[in-house]
């Protein structure tokens, strides 16, 4: 993220977000409905590791963009800003990390 | 920094005084993405808790939390993410609609969409009490 991407936009700072960031969060959004809406009304749909895997990659996509936008847009410093991005990438791992440590568990 | 205060480019009507619907709905629907994304975390951690053989020794130590989801407290929980959930649904729905052209006003829209989430709150919470 460099200066040269930071906005000023009705008087407040932030940062422009990248085209394919902005469609890959829409996207990711309209899958998100159907795959919750499977994972949590089918019977045995959270042990069908094919689609929680799905689910668990839209979630991280869309997940990251979402924070990362949180993080970029606040009227914040740029430092500041700089650790919020770095913040959203942690908890994005985390989720990451044990997500890929379950699906690696299902019975 | 930026200012604090917000300048909209026109201001005739002194919109910037009272509720900016547009700003709040966009507040409430990043807060109602956080909650959902705090709730993924603390679902997939525990979740592993319980099935990952590496986390065993955590699950030794905290031998409730193999049937947390049976507990009638849990469905508290819904109370915040149901709402949260149907929010962040609603708005992000209407904001791709509005990608491809669709005019709304902030204002009923905001409300049509925050009374559907109070109601999913309130479905929530009849959960737990019939628990």
């Amino acid at each position: 993220m460099s200066r040269t991407e930071r906005r000023t936009v009705y008087g407040r700072a932030g940062t422009a977000t990248p085209l394919w960031m902005w469609i890959v969060q829409r996207l990711s959004g309209l899958l998100l409905g159907p795959l919750v809406f499977i994972h949590v009304l089918v019977a045995n749909a959270p042990f069908m590791v094919w689609l929680t895997a799905l689910l668990l990659a839209v979630i991280l996509a869309h997940g990251f963009i979402g924070l990362w936008r949180l993080a970029a847009m606040r009227r914040l410093t740029m430092a500041v800003s700089r650790y919020a991005v770095i913040a959203s990438i942690a908890v994005v791992a985390v989720i990451a990390v044990f997500g890929i440590a379950l699906l690696c568990s299902i019975p | 920094m930026a200012t604090e205060t917000l300048k909209l480019p026109r201001d005739s009507t002194r919109q910037s005084a009272g509720i900016v619907y547009g700003r709040l709905s966009k507040t409430v629907n990043r807060a109602a993405g956080g909650i959902i994304i705090g709730f993924v975390v603390v679902h997939v951690v525990g979740l592993s808790v319980v099935y990952w053989s590496a986390l065993r020794p955590v699950l030794h130590l905290m031998p409730w939390l193999s049937g947390i989801q049976f507990n009638g407290w849990f469905h508290l929980i819904y109370v915040i993410l149901f709402p949260a959930a149907v929010y962040h649904t609603l708005y992000s729905l209407k904001l791709i609609l509005m990608d491809f052209g669709l005019r709304t006003g902030y204002r009923w829209t905001f409300w049509t969409i925050s009374g559907l989430a109070a109601a999913s709150a309130v479905w929530g919470g009849l959960g737990y009490v019939s628990h």
